[in-house]
């Protein structure tokens, strides 16, 4: 009886899904924060019938920032940002990409080699800084004012090693991303710390790839369709062993369930694993409908925070996990933010081109944020939470970083004696 | 996933509005929704019940729906369900600080961007085409590039209709909006957007008060803010000392736009778990009952339990029915949909035929707890209730009664679950 053919399926790369009912439009944030945008519906699968047709160089292909807010909202279930993405590559087909594009889409290898030795990192970030004081990312056409991640003294890959996990029968491959390797390690080691404590062992894999996010935005489809090739291998070979697989990242949850089978003919390799894949917030969910979520040793935090939800993840159509889970905490206080997105969408916001816009959308949230009574923000998306500590005064943090609080707070019997020693909160 | 009281499925007027109503009424409600609601794209006004079977006027929709035989749906939830609807409608409405008018025993004139009137039972009170009546002047207000909105075609509309007893001009206001090559064109919802800033309001105000005459009605297009309230609207009334009415208009609908924000945010603060982008997939019914609904987009599937469940997923063209040749069902209980076997008698010859089409009637049929029914009477699933467009029996099209019946159901299915 479940087992229907998915619509989804039927659109992929499909313009014609489109009804031209202009919903997309009323939720498009670049739309709204500029004139020069005609906006996804129009960008998307109405240009994309021409470009079939006819090569096209619209400058209009710059504009979208994949942030899927038009492919929540279709009524039609058309693929708008992905035939977005497909045109902008389709663009670099006959046209050079600039000095930004071949830095943000390279985040991955920059990542291994800064977070390879802490004095390059501490270099790197130094750098990094001080070009942006004195305005000079403007000639590699990045933003100087945009809140760039920095690079960790050592990746998470590397700080793995050293963690003695308990040996569980339950195991799960995490799959950091680029961001908890080289940026936010402390996260990583977060989730080993608090998914051993539910009695659930954390294994990696090294030869995953970038998920492909910022290669995406940078129109080099190829390389992602090449990281999307290794990935998908590996995540099945897992799933082969009975393994789930855990994200903290909703943009990699996004694009190891989603992305790979509506960008390109990979249906088949993505359902399997689909199944096993899961962010981390909602895998601590699962576990308590087993009931092996400690719940009873969250300790009572009087503490307030505001959420702000990632776009990618409300485009997933799993609701949000995160609040459910926090929730458990007694005592904790989340007021939820109201602003439709962060408007920062990695690369978007820093390219120089775009970075204005990016600001412009993410002006309602920063309002909200500095308005609000709470102490701190907290989203799962590693690029927002930059965002909203981004001029607002207050930090932003993970909600494992909450969890973590609540299990010390409740003294949790045998939480700290876990040998997985996890970093502090940002 | 958590069992909740009730799982609704749909997120359009008629889910948004049964998921408010229930959960007034102390119920968990999880809602889910694949893309957003027609409301986009209508109007936000609440037709009732405009025109009768026949074509003529309505002029007491209450009491017209009264006198209407099942399978309307009207028939089925009882003229006095329509009523607690209206009253609960109207309730929902001021809590949150946009009224609307209306009490379901008289249609209100609601301006169109046509320069004709548009019989229908609620709107806000910036639609209500009552000001029309006392007033000597009508000057109908443009706004220049804003596109599929026609000041003159407006005005000579209203020369005609009022047959000269009135004074009517037109008058073009210019906001600064980057244009020619390489810019999208204004819609209606960019000018919202703009006068959303207040300075530009204080500057639409110094562009027209040199011209408004005393005991006017200025007519705009529905770019009077983006959010459901009435401040803008207000504010020009108290500035240009005159009357202000919006027209309905061109999706997408800034005046369905604010009542979706305003249904969602109330459904959000009584705790509705708005699960977006849910595709519901499939159902399991054991001996008649439902215990839980399917979902995939493209990762896990995930399966929502409850007590009750409601279908609220609209007709054909919002996907709650899948029509083929000589055959129509919904998808996700698989309920068969009555239909005749030749394709070639589900409509007249004619589009518009002065009669309801056959084909718009076809949909769900219910008993009186909504309840969907097999072709044998009996009942299919009984703890589902079926609202909205997906029921049998009626022509929203031609009566005019779309939200109405949205509304009216919704309550209902709330009031029983």
């Amino acid at each position: 009886m479940f087992n229907k053919k998915k619509e989804s399926a039927l659109y992929r790369d499909n313009p014609d899904a489109c009804i031209c009912c202009n919903i997309c439009l009323t939720a498009c944030p670049v739309a709204r924060a500029t004139q020069e945008y005609r906006g996804p519906k129009l960008n998307g699968p109405s240009l994309t019938r021409i470009r079939k047709l006819v090569t096209d160089s619209d400058p209009m292909v710059h504009y979208c920032s994949n942030c899927k807010n038009c492919d929540r909202v279709c009524p039609s279930g058309t693929p708008i940002s992905s035939l977005n993405m497909k045109a902008r590559a389709l663009y670099y087909k006959d046209h050079k990409h600039d000095a930004a594009d071949m830095m943000l889409s390279r985040n991955e290898e920059l990542g291994k080699l800064f977070s390879s030795n802490k004095l390059f990192a501490a270099g790197a970030n130094l750098g990094m800084k001080c070009t942006a004081m004195a305005g000079g990312l403007k000639f590699l056409g990045l933003s100087n004012d945009a809140p760039y991640p920095t690079y960790a003294k050592e990746s998470f890959y590397s700080q793995f090693k050293k963690i003695k996990q308990p040996s569980c029968s339950r195991k799960v491959l995490f799959f950091p991303g680029c961001f908890v390797n080289y940026n936010e390690p402390e996260l990583g080691l977060l989730l080993v710390k608090i998914l051993n404590y539910q009695g659930v062992e954390v294994v990696i894999d090294k030869r995953l790839k970038c998920c492909g996010s910022p290669l995406l935005s940078t129109g080099y489809l190829d390389k992602v369709e090449q990281n999307a090739k290794v990935n998908t291998e590996i995540l099945a070979y897992y799933t082969r062993q009975g393994m789930d697989i855990v994200t903290t990242c909703t943009t990699c949850s996004l694009f190891l369930k989603q992305e790979y089978a509506e960008l390109f003919d990979m249906e088949k390799e993505v359902e399997s694993y689909n199944q096993n894949l899961y962010e981390a917030c909602e895998y601590l969910l699962k576990l308590d409908e087993e009931g092996l979520f400690k719940k009873d040793c969250l300790g009572t935090l009087e503490s307030s925070y505001i959420y702000h939800t990632p776009c990618h993840l409300k485009v997933q159509g799993m609701g949000i996990p995160s609040l459910k889970l926090l929730s458990y905490i007694p005592g904790l206080t989340i007021e939820r933010a109201t602003a439709p997105c962060c408007g920062l969408s990695g690369v978007y916001g820093y390219k120089e081109k775009t970075a204005k816009i990016s600001e412009t959308i993410g002006a309602e949230l920063r309002r909200q944020i500095i308005n609000s009574t709470a102490k701190a923000g907290v989203c799962e998306c590693n690029l927002c939470r930059l965002q909203m500590a981004n001029g607002t005064g207050k930090t932003a943090v993970h909600p494992f970083y909450i969890l973590d609080e609540a299990y010390k707070k409740g003294q949790a019997p045998g939480y700290e004696k876990a040998p997985a020693a996890a970093g502090k909160g940002k | 996933m958590e069992k909740s009281d009730v799982v609704v499925i749909g997120g359009g007027i008629a889910g948004l509005l049964c998921s408010i109503w229930a959960a007034k009424r102390g119920k968990s409600v999880r809602l889910l929704t694949y893309g957003q609601g027609a409301l986009t794209v209508a109007g936000g006004i609440i037709d009732l019940y405009g025109y009768d079977e026949d074509g003529s006027e309505v002029v007491d929709p209450i009491k017209a729906a009264a006198s209407l035989k099942a399978p309307h749906p009207y028939a089925v939830v009882g003229a006095k369900m329509l009523q607690q609807a209206v009253d609960a409608f109207i309730k929902l409405t001021a809590e949150v600080g946009y009224p609307y008018v209306g009490d379901g025993h008289t249609n209100l004139k609601v301006p169109t961007a046509i320069g004709s009137f548009k019989n229908s039972g609620l709107a806000p009170r910036c639609l209500d085409g009552k000001v029309f009546d006392e007033a000597e002047n009508i000057m109908v207000v443009g706004f220049n590039l804003l596109k599929d909105y026609f000041p003159e075609l407006i005005a000579n509309g209203y020369r005609e209709y009022f047959e000269g007893s009135k004074n009517v001009s037109e008058r073009k206001v210019k906001l600064a909006f980057a244009q020619g090559q390489g810019y999208r064109d204004v819609s209606a919802l960019d000018v919202a957007r703009e006068l959303d800033k207040p300075e530009q309001v204080l500057n639409v105000i110094a562009q027209l008060k040199p011209s408004v005459k005393p005991n006017s009605v200025l007519v705009f297009p529905p770019v009077l803010g983006e959010k459901p309230d009435y401040k803008i609207w207000e504010q020009l009334e108290q500035e240009l000392n005159c009357k202000v009415v919006e027209t309905s208009s061109m999706p997408p609908s800034v005046t369905g736009l604010r009542l979706d924000n305003l249904l969602k945010r109330t459904a959000r603060d009584l705790g509705v778990d708005i699960i977006e982008k849910a595709h519901v997939l499939s159902s399991r019914v054991e001996d008649g009952r439902c215990l839980e609904v399917c979902t995939q987009n493209y990762g896990r599937k995930l399966y929502y339990s409850a007590d009750d469940f409601v279908l609220a997923t609209g007709g054909v063209f919002g996907g709650g029915l899948k029509a083929s040749m000589g055959k129509m069902t919904e998808p996700i209980f698989n309920l068969e949909i009555e239909v005749p076997a030749d394709q070639a008698d589900w409509s007249y010859q004619h589009l518009f035929a002065g009669k309801a089409q056959p084909f718009a009637a076809y949909g769900v049929k219910v008993n009186d707890k909504l309840n969907p029914l097999n072709a044998d009477g009996s009942v299919a699933v009984s703890n589902l209730k079926v609202i909205g467009r997906a029921l049998a029996g009626y022509d929203f099209c031609f009566e005019k009664s779309g939200n109405g019946v949205c509304l009216a159901t919704a309550y209902a299915a709330a009031a029983l679950l």
